[in-house]
């Protein structure tokens, strides 16, 4: 363990461990932007820039490793000032006016870059605004880039690269023009992107988005943590709900998807529960016309378990077969097989493992 | 699994990746074998198909599909020639060795290159790749599976994996990756005909007697049938009646017309479902079903963690919980099942099974597990989980080597049907699309059936990439359209099986394992004729 | 895994080299009389243009700063927007990642420093300082100014005793200057933008070459005044201050005290690089003026000094810098240990060394470190080494010289700095002892070397030179009044001797005492170069006209040669080669080889005529006393 200080508070640090680690751990807060947990600690934005006693310039606490004896300043006043300076000059790239100052965009509410302008004081920019009218690339299904609310913290990058591993989404034009390749233009189908979308869930700003994030306010939602229903990979996400419909997925940090999701997760987990051919009410099929007709609950049951009673009776409960789903939950699948053994009295019970 | 996911792509050297593509089929895996792969770990891949993980991998074992086993008892061959087995670990963990190092001595890397259509010397280096890392897990999925002779692949492997010792430690072990959700929780919860909850077997006395007890009524005795094993019985009248919660067979299983003639021939047929499925429409009686979003409960993964399903919505008015249907049922059979939550049912769950003995809602909800789910086997409320299996002792105690011979697949290609056919997932859909198909920009991005097929066999038969084509096997014809490339091997064909518009379930072979019943999906013989 | 490639990996990384080098010289050609804002501007949108485009300070920081400075360049920035600047350049010089952004910003803030009259110009002014405007190059960087393309285009023309005319307009020592001149004017040459910079001073030479400076005809003398000037020094200083008050019409005389005159190019300079005859025929030059009265073996005392004060009506002290300094080491009282000036200046008389069968070891890394060892080379020592607390590339001497030195078998042990000497028995040197070194870190620009742990090291050694530097003998004018500091005299910058009111009290002269004593040359900048020493006698004789009363003009009699189009092929530059070491070195003979007639020729077709194209043409264009 290291010793060091953070604001005049004594800490243990472990080696390896970089100054916002420590100082997250101990519940110290240092503002960042472009720094991403196991996505990306590029160090670009320099927000969590932090005085270190013995250096004549500030350091980003993202990329600066604890050593022993260290004393950290996480709010001098140069840092704040400097803080200030490196919010001042995003915003003023930010492309404000093609969203009418926030006014039009999706992530307004929910935008980190003006979580932190308010946080170190910025409420507007004081170098000259950059007037941006770059075209919106928004061919692929689900994603969204817009080049002119892009600070190209790159955090997208390290989403694409670091964690996705699937290196199509790169900056591009580079140096001062820099901004992010993305591959969501007229040619999308002919990349090898993958519409995960983890780079749009890294995004800050409403630069990369999911589009239908424009359906809904943050202020307007909560969130549920549960698994994700396709394969069995097992991904932890938060379905985004707002009144009664599911209108979003996030990833979350689970133990096996270590916060990323794949395009069937994050964009083929819900619709299907909102589709308007959702069946509604049991269906007795008129053995004389061959359609389906509805039925109370009542009378269909009725008629399940008569049936089975008369199968169960006539020919053993062996002439019953009950094949669970495999999609369903461990609480249905064993009352299910239950109901199989005890009720149908059949041997004949599996799932669709094998298909 | 008998490791977890974040050791097989964390901890190990060298991973070999048999018969999977996670890139597509369980793609945040895909995403971090690539880290692993980046991070510096050696990646074996055999496949039949060029996937995308195959220009990652430091060697491709192209190998001819339905031949796995003949591959992985030339790798115990090899490793055996080469002095590369764990003595130590066979000597102390395992019984029986010498018996499959008589059985794979005919394993010979030339033979099994001649089987398997690849490289001996790729075959060597593969197998001291493999054994000299000190971590190395073997992942494989339905490409070893979905075989005649699937359960002597996975035999083959874990004869592998036990040779070599890397077995029971971190970034080791033999790891299937599960296809669905909670296919591994399905399994676990006694939906097979031979096990009850947490594989208590159904023909062990002292079982049928526990859970007789514990449920209150007498259980049948007959020996029970497998789902693949029942649509024959259906057809010959042995089975009459069908209970069906929520799959769709018609498009799912292979030889469809097989398939229908069998839901046809039955007396009474009830489909637990959401939606209207090619299968439903063979149904009687359809119940609304509640999905994931509109219920609390859990899946098991294929690692075998058990995480929590939350209820985000009610879901559509008139629908009930499922739960609460065959409760209902039930007591209208005379069973006095009472309506139990979730979490109470969980907890029934864990008082009969020894593996789910620790597992409850609460406990999964609480800050000590802290979103991380539970591994079983959890015998008790203390008891952390299991993230590796079979350390220090198997359950068996020493570890035994199945035999297992090579058998070459059920139906081989002729002149009538030259091409095998190989059937897999696209990374947008899901199955038979119930939900995935419901997404319009995942249908946008893959949304219709095509075949692969490799640039010599197409260029004999006249289709240029994109042409429509009619692929017909013994069992059925059906329209799709051309991917011309180098992704298969000449006289290898694949097929997605999502797609209605060209299912290729029409075709495939409802051959079945002689052990799992799984059928052939892997191979069938076609022919692709320029439509 | 992807594939290797051999290609590079950005495909014009090689490309841009090609470029580079043209970036560099246009940087090298940077006129003088550029607005510093502006030079800033460009060094800033350089290191905007580096930007890699990670950072915020650097990517987004360094482009709002070039448009704030570029706005400060334009003289339309107020104070408050160069405060916000600074503040900006602070956060960008702290906060960047890399040098890229830090360097860039901290080099604005240090220009915002140096260039402060310029800012403050423009924001308050709203226009440049008045010294700033584009002037010919070489003209300006000759301290001299001698009117160098003027001469060229004379050369050019085949007039080489115009050209000597021309250049003694500025400059008396056109031999000198064409053979040992530091040659400061190639170093902005304007022809540096197409290929390198003209070989000014080989054109020089051989100008001089072909028309002996002691028989081209001087112009006729104005005048006589009836005034009376004294130059105490009869090196370059003190020469040419003579040769141009003479030519105004005063009476000069000129006070030596050594045997001859010439100072430190007679006295400092071995003849290899500059035959004595060749001195003599720009001594004769100067002399052939009329009006000069030389007094050799008449060293100048403070009694004599303030004697000639009152006597003259002007006074030029120019007495350089001559003697050698010491070092502080043990057993520099060896035999065999000398001053590097002493041995020099007895060389200067014709009392040569004989190091036959010696091992030498100098001590320094300059210019006079450099003639010292090539001397003892030429007195037949066995074994010369150089030894030197820096690097090669940290010493002082011109590259050339280091060059002609090691091609002459002489060997540069550097990082070595001396910590004793060792005698034997009989008192005499047999060894430096030194201590090994390391370069560290940069202070005042160089980088300063410390101890390194390393063994000391022994220099077997026989005759020891010492070639750390040179003093100033200015006890006596010191006591006379003059004001220095150092040792060094202080002046005006019209030359104006500084006089020191209690030294003055303190020997009972009034306080109007040395008003009209000038000072110029080595012995008051310190140990410097002949031309430097050339312009302050120009300087000095031109302000002492003009405190006399005059303001004589002087024409030096041939027209400066219409300007030909510039021809923009590139060439190589012509070097002045030197005689075969394994050869030169056994005698004390020219070792330079002048150019031939069509090296010069096309040396001379480079000049691009600066002072006919671009700014030369304009008012203010040119650095000319006419």
């Amino acid at each position: 363990m290291l010793n060091i200080t953070i604001d005049g508070r004594a800490l243990e640090a472990r080696e390896g461990q970089t100054v916002l680690e420590a100082a997250r751990e101990a519940g110290i807060h240092i503002p960042t932007l472009c720094y991403l947990a196991e996505r990306s600690a590029i160090g670009s934005c320099r927000v969590c820039v932090v005085d270190v006693e013995g250096q004549d310039a500030p350091v980003p606490a993202c990329t600066t490793r604890v050593v022993d004896g260290m004393q950290v300043q996480t709010a001098t006043e140069r840092v704040l000032k400097y803080r200030r300076m490196a919010v001042d000059l995003l915003i003023s790239n930010h492309g404000l006016d093609s969203t009418d100052y926030c006014f039009s965009c999706v992530k307004n509410g929910a935008c980190e870059l003006q979580a932190v302008a308010r946080e170190v004081g910025v409420s507007h920019p004081t170098f000259p605004v950059a007037q941006m009218r770059k075209p919106v690339l928004d061919s692929n299904p689900f994603l969204r880039f817009d080049p002119n609310l892009c600070i190209a913290c790159q955090r997208c990058v390290g989403a694409c690269n670091n964690a996705a591993g699937n290196h199509v989404l790169q900056t591009g034009k580079r140096g001062v023009r820099t901004t992010i390749r993305a591959p969501f233009g007229p040619n999308w189908d002919a990349t090898i992107c993958e519409s995960c979308g983890n780079c749009a869930q890294a995004c800050p700003t409403g630069a990369l988005v999911e589009k239908r994030r424009g359906l809904y306010r943050e202020w307007d939602t909560h969130t549920v943590r549960t698994t994700c229903p396709h394969c069995g990979v097992g991904c932890q996400l938060d379905l985004v709900v707002k009144g009664d419909q599911i209108v979003d997925v996030q990833a979350a940090d689970g133990p096996s998807n270590d916060g990323l999701l794949c395009v069937k997760g994050r964009s083929g987990s819900f619709d299907f529960v909102n589709s308007p051919d959702r069946i509604t009410t049991p269906l007795v099929k008129n053995p004389e016309t061959g359609e389906f007709e509805p039925a109370d609950w009542d009378t269909a049951l009725d008629l399940v378990a008569r049936k089975f009673a008369e199968l169960k009776e006539e020919h053993g409960g062996e002439s019953i077969a009950a094949f669970a789903c495999s999609r369903s939950t461990n609480e249905d699948i064993y009352l299910f097989q239950k109901m199989a053994r005890c009720a149908f009295d059949s041997p004949n019970v599996d799932n669709c493992a094998r298909v | 699994m008998t490791n977890s996911i974040k050791d097989v792509c964390e901890d190990s050297q060298v991973i070999l990746l048999v018969g999977s593509n996670p890139e597509e089929a369980h793609p945040v895996m895909g995403m971090r074998l690539r880290q692993a792969v980046e991070r510096g770990a050696k990646l074996i891949v055999v496949d039949p198909r060029e996937i995308g993980l195959a220009k990652k991998a430091d060697i491709h074992l192209k190998l001819r599909p339905g031949t796995n086993v003949a591959f992985a008892n030339g790798m115990v061959n090899v490793l055996i020639q080469k002095g590369l087995v764990d003595r130590e670990f066979v000597e102390s963990r395992t019984e029986g060795f010498d018996e499959l190092a008589a059985m794979v001595a005919d394993y010979t890397p030339e033979r099994v290159a001649e089987i398997c259509g690849i490289d001996a010397r790729d075959l060597e280096a593969a197998a001291e790749m493999y054994a000299t890392a000190d971590r190395a897990p073997i992942v494989y999925c339905l490409g070893v599976v979905e075989h005649s002779t699937g359960t002597e692949g996975v035999m083959a492997l874990s004869n592998l994996a036990l040779a070599a010792g890397k077995l029971g430690r971190p970034g080791c072990g033999i790891n299937p990756l599960r296809g669905q959700n909670n296919v591994q929780g399905a399994c676990d919860m006694g939906a097979g005909p031979a096990d009850f909850t947490g594989y208590q077997k159904v023909a062990n006395p002292e079982m049928r007697a526990k859970f007789e007890a514990a449920w209150g009524v007498e259980l049948n005795q007959a020996a029970g049938l497998k789902a693949t094993e029942c649509f024959p019985a259906m057809i010959d009248g042995r089975i009459r009646g069908l209970f069906l919660f929520g799959e769709d067979p018609v498009r799912t299983d292979p030889d469809t017309g097989h398939v229908i003639r069998a839901l046809e021939s039955l007396d009474f047929f009830v489909c637990e479902e959401l939606f209207m499925t090619e299968t439903a429409k063979y149904a009687d009686v359809i119940l609304p079903g509640r999905s994931y979003a509109e219920k609390e409960g859990t899946f098991t993964n294929t690692e075998r963690r058990v995480q929590r399903v939350r209820k985000a919505v009610d879901g559509p008015a008139g629908a009930r919980l499922d739960t609460e249907v065959f409760a209902d049922i039930m007591r209208r059979m005379g069973y006095d099942q009472p309506t139990l939550t979730g979490a109470q049912l969980m907890d029934e769950v864990a008082s009969l099974t020894p593996s789910y003995a620790g597992i409850s809602h609460a406990r999964l909800d609480s800050a000590a597990v802290a979103g991380q789910g539970l591994q079983w086997p959890c015998t008790g409320p203390d008891h952390p989980g299991t993230r590796i299996m079979h350390e220090g002792a198997f359950s068996r105690g020493l570890g035994g080597y199945s035999l297992a011979q090579y058998r070459p697949s059920a139906e081989q290609p002729d002149e009538e049907f030259p091409l095998i056919m190989m059937t897999g997932r696209v990374l947008a859909q899901y199955n038979a699309q119930a939900m995935t198909g419901r997404t319009e920009g995942l249908n946008q991005i893959d949304g219709t059936s095509f075949i692969e097929i490799n640039d010599a066999d197409a260029a004999a038969a006249g289709i240029a990439d994109g042409d429509r084509v009619r692929v017909s096997s013994r069992r059925g014809v059906i329209e799709s359209q051309a991917r011309v490339s180098g992704k298969t091997n000449p006289g290898e064909v694949w097929m997605p099986f999502h797609f209605q518009d060209g299912n290729a379930n029409w075709l495939t072979n409802a051959a079945l394992d002689n052990i799992s019943a799984t059928p052939e999906y892997k191979v069938c013989a076609v022919r692709v004729e320029k439509a | 895994m992807t594939r290797l490639s051999i290609a590079p990996a950005s495909a014009d990384d090689a490309r841009i080299g090609g470029f580079l080098d043209r970036q560099k010289r246009r940087v090298d050609a940077m006129p003088p009389g550029m607005c510093p804002l502006a030079q800033q501007l460009t060094l800033l949108e350089e290191g905007a243009l580096q930007t890699c485009g990670k950072c915020v300070p650097c990517r987004d920081g360094l482009p709002q700063l070039a448009g704030m400075l570029r706005h400060l360049v334009d003289c339309q920035a107020d104070a408050a927007e160069v405060e916000r600047m600074r503040a900006l350049a602070e956060m960008v010089r702290d906060t960047s990642d890399c040098a890229i952004g830090y360097e860039s910003a901290n080099a604005l803030l240090e220009g915002l420093d140096a260039f402060a009259a310029e800012v403050e110009s423009h924001v308050s002014k709203h226009e440049c300082q008045r010294s700033v405007g584009q002037s010919v190059p070489c003209e300006t960087f000759c301290p001299a100014h001698v009117n160098v393309p003027a001469y060229i285009a004379l050369v050019a023309q085949g007039d080489y005793a115009g050209a000597v005319q021309m250049i003694r307009k500025d400059n008396p020592f056109p031999t000198a200057c064409g053979l040992v001149c530091e040659h400061p004017c190639e170093q902005r040459c304007r022809r540096t933008l197409i290929d390198a910079p003209l070989n000014i001073r080989g054109i020089k030479e051989f100008a001089c070459e072909h028309a002996r400076a002691d028989q081209v005809p001087v112009p006729k003398r104005l005048p006589a005044t009836g005034r009376r000037v004294a130059v105490v020094g009869g090196g370059p200083s003190g020469l040419t201050c003579a040769y141009f008050a003479a030519l105004m019409g005063h009476d000069v005389d000129v006070f030596e005290g050594r045997k001859q005159l010439g100072g430190m190019i007679r006295y400092g300079i071995p003849a290899y690089r500059f035959p004595r005859e060749r001195l003599d025929e720009d001594i004769r030059g100067i002399l052939a003026v009329g009006g000069i009265t030389v007094h050799t073996e008449s060293p100048v005392d403070a009694e004599r000094m303030a004697q000639l004060s009152a006597d003259y009506d002007a006074v030029y002290v120019a007495i350089g810098a001559q003697t050698g300094k010491g070092l502080r080491i043990d057993g520099t009282d060896a035999e065999g240990v000398f001053s590097a000036v002493d041995l020099l200046g007895r060389i200067g008389d014709g009392d040569y060394p004989d190091f036959t069968g010696k091992k030498v070891a100098v001590i320094g890394g300059g210019n006079v470190a450099m003639d010292c060892c090539r001397t003892a080379v030429r007195a037949g020592a066995e074994e010369v080494s150089v030894v030197y607390r820096r690097r090669i590339s940290d010493m002082t001497a011109l590259p050339a010289e280091i060059e002609s030195a090691i091609a002459e078998g002489v060997e540069m042990i550097t990082l070595q700095a001396p910590a004793a000497i060792e005698k034997d028995e009989q008192g005499r040197c047999c060894a430096l002892l030194t201590n090994p070194q390391m370069i560290g870190p940069v202070k005042r620009g160089r980088p300063a070397p410390v101890a390194a742990d390393k063994p000391q090291m022994r220099i077997p050694a026989d005759i020891i030179l010492i070639a750390v530097g040179q003093n100033i003998v200015s006890a006596p004018f010191e006591e006379f009044g003059m004001a220095a500091e150092w040792g060094e005299f202080k002046a005006d910058e019209q030359l104006h001797a500084q006089m020191d009111a209690e030294a003055l009290a303190a020997r009972g002269a009034d306080a109007f005492a040395g008003a009209n004593v000038f000072v110029g040359g080595d012995c008051q900048t310190g140990p410097a170069s002949a031309i430097k020493a050339i312009a302050a006698g120009k300087v000095a004789a031109r302000n002492i006209d003009h405190m006399l009363g005059f303001n004589h003009t002087l024409d030096c009699g041939v027209t400066v040669p219409p300007a030909q189009p510039n021809d923009r092929a590139a060439y190589g530059r012509v070097e002045v080669l030197e005689r075969p070491a394994r050869e030169r070195k056994n005698d004390f003979d020219a070792v330079e080889v002048p150019m031939s007639t069509e090296e010069a020729m096309q040396e001379c077709g480079r000049c691009l005529r600066c002072d006919h194209f671009g700014a030369g043409a304009c008012e203010g264009g040119r650095i000319q006393y006419a």
